[in-house]
């Protein structure tokens, strides 16, 4: 039986605790969620493994200071989108530098990935997402792929819940207009 | 949209967690030692080729002229560029009485050099 939050973080706080074995239960239990989320802003494998692990290394660097003000998966979730949102940046900035012209990494090496088998109106869709701003996506994708509550949302995005739904309004609309437009 | 268009490779989430712990293992290896580990092969070659270099020059040095001895004299400059086969006696002898033909005769000079049992290579060794 899967062990509580709470239960999992008192033992890895305990002093003679094996941590690395506490906290490989810890991946065990949000890596899918996580990786999915990850995935879904990502798209690529590759870099959704890059920014896995750099997620998780956070996390293992953080939880002796983490203190349960949010729920453990919320926190992870934060750190995840951070990364993510720190590693598009960074590779859209050099994919700039090296490719005179061209604005997005994803983009661009998107429709060359070997892990992507949607139909033509997925690829449009997930194109399509990719016109988003940033964090529009993200709002969007949490509320439609991980059905998270708004209130959820505000903790990890630190954007209020008023805010959050008129983002994701906004996206739903441009995207019905950019899917139809295809 | 219900199907889920993303792959990705088989028993990915299996290997997952050790994937990070092989992370979270590699960034606590202290700073100066996972510099130590980048840095040894590099600072060996270096010091490799120091030593290549300091080997060379000390060759250099050894095979280098010695500048400060005395300048060679034109007859010692003379036989030192002709190779031996190229001195004929006859040639020093003519070289000889060149010089002291104020002094002695030819036909002296070679029965002084007879008389005294003086070789090509003594003639050679003087000059």
């Amino acid at each position: 039986m899967q062990q509580s939050d709470s239960q999992l973080l008192e033992q890895f706080l305990k002093p003679d605790a094996d941590q690395h074995k506490i906290f490989k239960l810890i991946v065990l239990k949000y890596q899918e969620k996580v990786y999915w989320h990850l995935r879904r802003m990502l798209l690529i494998h590759a870099d959704t493994d890059d920014v896995m692990q750099d997620t998780f290394i956070k996390v293992w660097k953080a939880l002796p200071d983490f203190r349960m003000e949010s729920s453990l998966y919320t926190w992870i979730y934060r750190i995840a989108t951070n990364e993510a949102l720190s590693f598009i940046k960074r590779k859209n900035r050099m994919h700039i530098l090296s490719n005179e012209g061209s604005m997005d990494y994803i983009s661009e090496s998107f429709s060359s990935d070997v892990y992507f088998d949607g139909d033509d109106f997925q690829t449009k869709f997930q194109l399509a997402l990719l016109q988003l701003p940033d964090k529009q996506k993200l709002v969007f994708n949490m509320k439609y792929f991980d059905e998270m509550k708004y209130e959820d949302m505000s903790v990890i995005l630190d954007t209020s819940v008023g805010a959050l739904k008129a983002s994701y309004h906004h996206a739903v609309k441009k995207i019905e207009a950019i899917v139809r437009e295809n | 949209m219900e199907s889920n268009p993303f792959r990705l490779p088989p028993d990915y989430f299996d290997t997952f967690s050790d994937k990070v712990n092989s992370g979270i293992e590699a960034e606590s290896v202290p700073l100066h030692k996972r510099i130590r580990r980048i840095a040894k092969p590099i600072i060996i070659l270096a010091a490799a080729m120091l030593v290549l270099l300091f080997i060379i020059q000390q060759t250099v040095n050894v095979l280098k002229i010695d500048t400060n001895n005395k300048p060679l004299s034109e007859e010692q400059t003379l036989i030192l560029n002709l190779e031996l086969w190229d001195i004929s006696e006859e040639m020093l002898i003519e070289e000889l009485y060149a010089e002291n033909q104020d002094k002695v005769g030819r036909e002296d000079l070679i029965e002084y050099l007879v008389d005294e049992n003086i070789e090509l290579s003594d003639i050679i060794k003087h000059l």
